[in-house]
């Protein structure tokens, strides 16, 4: 699979309508995608639930009915989960396609996912962790050795981090850490149920005290975005341009990962490995914001949300009344869109 | 009591049948799957299985079990079993591998490990030089695939363990060692034994539910045809299956119905008890009732859920007494 990037000229650039106005479209659809999908997230699932028993829920709960159980105590978190993890990994794609120049940087094609699933499921068989505030510790620390692996063996020989070596570097991480991990798995079938559930990627049976426990992470990733919005800016420039703008681009650099460690690692540890969002809102995004990191940073966050909710609500209608866990929907409604995006030629340059 | 009294007369027919027509030693007249051109002791026979039709030449002397969970049911009629395939090390098993409730008996008798982490080793179970390797056709520990190669080493079947009361698989292999008798006294004295035991019970509020607890995923019900449901009527329970509209159908017909986790409480709404087995070790009972989805089940709401322990998730001749032992425990009268 081959991605086209295009380099534009400035003079191309002027002739596309405002982004500023592709953009407000962009937010505006994706903002009416979250919303659709979030009310029906909460109405549909593997137990059929009327509408106005749904709105009862919300605006009368009573906890000795069962239906309103599953609306507040399942659905309810299910979708606040959803739009956190989904914002974080769709910010985390745009940053780290931004930080290396690389359309192809996602946390999972990069073996940040790989690296965050290795050391929480060390953490499961070896260490007895069982709880979201332990894994997230080891989420972080293996997202993070993983990026810096995967850097290292990808601009190796001081040659060029190229897109194609990065990737290259990420895949073989990624495969390597899988093995790893399953082979720890085979050896420990106690903490396999406890991995299984987590590693397909679910945002079921998540309650508040995972959304609370990421979310502090999570909005520390997004305040750091913001403000690497200028040296990202710049280094979208080139490292040369960035420099004689004034940019330390060591440091932008060095930020950015670091809020790509936080987003991706907190998503990771709170629903388990879930492919494509990051790198379907980031390029989604990109193409109607452009470079321009203060139209494309709230974009690809709200795209990410919007992505992650509308497929996990999808796979719950899709298969009722059996469910169909989030990592799962995510890869097959994200597969083809990414396929498409491949196919439509259009894919952003950077 | 009709069936106790069923399965003593037709220990007794088979115990007359065997020092009528066999000399010391010998084996077993011809059974309903061992058939063809059998001597006067019944061998060779030739048994069909899930894989084909094997010929086992003669009564067999050295056994290989490429299947942890049929090994208990081949220790339980004393057949002569050398060596058997471990599973990994978990709660459920000793140190080696081997299920806790047989590996005593294993040890006693001798039954080395083949292999471990149910990694199937082909070389290491033809040095033990076996006349009959048996093996499961399905399931975790499940040797299929090396049908082939197994039956170069020695006359080969393999059996479908999950789909049949534990009773049914204990039966199936007396007729393939040449250990009827053997068989039909076990699943005697234990029926004579459960009845006994039954006496002890004073039921809980009823109809029971039977399952597995499997956190976000749900739960896993026995079906009202599980051994584990069969255990449970055999001590007096009323057995409930879980309701027919909830059932999510990706596991049906494994003994087991599946229920998602925001169908469990509609789905075990008849359950006035529920039962629930330590898969992993831990507290099953403590995970079960702490799901805020569940807090309206009956028996979560009256504090009827009860340990299946960790041994019933596998029924053989010993994890069904030990099974049945702890219900006694539990609900001594």
């Amino acid at each position: 699979m081959t991605l086209t990037v295009r380099a534009e000229s400035g003079a191309a650039r002027e002739r596309r309508p405002a982004p500023v106005r592709r953009t407000a479209a962009l937010i505006a659809v994706a903002g009416i995608a979250l919303a659709v999908s979030a009310v029906l997230g909460l109405g549909l699932g593997s137990n059929r639930i009327d509408p106005a028993t749904v709105v009862a829920a919300l605006t009368a709960y009573d906890p000795s009915d069962d239906a309103h159980l599953v609306v507040v105590q399942s659905r309810l978190p299910r979708v606040v989960l959803g739009i956190i993890v989904g914002a974080a990994l769709g910010l985390a794609g745009a940053l780290m396609q931004s930080v290396t120049r690389n359309p192809l940087a996602d946390p999972g094609i990069l073996g940040v996912n790989a690296g965050a699933s290795l050391l929480v499921t060390i953490a499961i068989a070896y260490l007895g962790v069982t709880g979201i505030g332990g894994y997230i510790w080891f989420a972080f620390l293996g997202a993070a050795a993983a990026a810096v692996v995967v850097y290292l063996l990808g601009s190796a020989r001081r040659s060029a981090a190229t897109p194609v070596r990065i990737a290259l570097a990420g895949t073989a991480v990624s495969i390597v850490l899988g093995a790893v991990t399953q082979m720890i798995l085979i050896s420990n079938e106690t903490s396999f149920n406890t991995y299984r559930y987590w590693v397909v990627g679910s945002l079921q049976g998540r309650g508040a005290e995972v959304i609370l426990t990421v979310l502090p992470f999570i909005a520390v990733g997004i305040l750091a975005a913001l403000v690497l919005i200028g040296p990202l800016n710049a280094i979208s420039l080139g490292d040369e341009t960035a420099a004689a703008l004034g940019t330390r681009v060591a440091a932008g650099r060095a930020g950015t990962a670091l809020a790509v460690v936080l987003l991706a690692g907190s998503a990771t540890a709170a629903a388990g490995p879930i492919g494509f969002i990051s790198l379907g809102a980031a390029h989604i995004s990109r193409h109607f914001t452009g470079n321009e990191h203060r139209r494309l940073i709230p974009a690809a966050t709200l795209v990410g949300a919007a992505l992650l909710v509308a497929a996990d609500t999808a796979g719950r209608a899709i298969v009722a009344p059996s469910e169909l866990q989030t990592g799962i929907a995510a890869a097959l409604f994200g597969g083809p869109l990414f396929i498409a995006l491949v196919r439509s030629r259009r894919v952003a340059s950077l | 009591m009709a069936r106790h009294l069923s399965a003593l007369i037709v220990a007794a027919a088979v115990a007359a049948l065997l020092t009528g027509c066999s000399a010391p030693g010998a084996a077993t007249p011809a059974s309903d799957t061992a058939t063809g051109s059998a001597d006067a002791a019944g061998w060779p026979r030739s048994v069909e299985h899930e894989l084909g039709t094997t010929e086992i030449p003669e009564k067999p002397l050295r056994i290989v079990s490429t299947s942890p969970s049929i090994t208990g049911s081949l220790l339980a009629i004393d057949a002569p079993l050398i060596a058997s395939g471990a599973a990994t090390v978990t709660p459920l098993t000793d140190d080696q591998g081997f299920f806790t409730q047989w590996a005593e008996t294993a040890e006693e008798r001798g039954v080395e490990v083949a292999y471990k982490n149910l990694t199937l080793d082909v070389d290491a179970v033809d040095a033990f030089e076996p006349d009959l390797i048996i093996g499961s056709s399905n399931g975790g520990d499940a040797t299929g695939d090396a049908y082939e190669q197994l039956s170069e080493i020695a006359p080969t079947v393999m059996l479908d363990y999950s789909s049949i009361t534990w009773q049914e698989l204990t039966t199936e292999l007396g007729e393939i060692t040449g250990m009827e008798a053997e068989a039909a006294e076990r699943i005697a004295e234990y029926d004579d034994w459960v009845a006994e035991q039954a006496k002890q019970i004073s039921l809980p509020e009823q109809p029971v539910t039977a399952l597995v607890y499997m956190g976000a995923d749900g739960s896993w019900a026995f079906t009202a045809d599980s051994p584990q449901a069969e255990l449970l009527t055999s001590l007096g329970f009323t057995y409930e299956p879980v309701a027919a509209e909830y059932r999510a159908d990706d596991q049906s017909g494994r003994g087991v119905d599946v229920l998602t986790s925001e169908n469990s409480a509609a789905g075990l709404a008849g359950a006035e008890t529920i039962l629930t087995v330590a898969m992993g070790g831990g507290d099953p009972v403590a995970d079960f009732t702490g799901d805020p989805l569940l807090a309206n089940q009956p028996a979560v709401a009256n504090d009827r859920v009860f340990s299946l322990g960790t041994q019933s998730f596998r029924l053989d001749y010993y994890s069904a007494k030990l099974t049945v032992e702890l219900l006694v425990d539990t609900f001594a009268g």
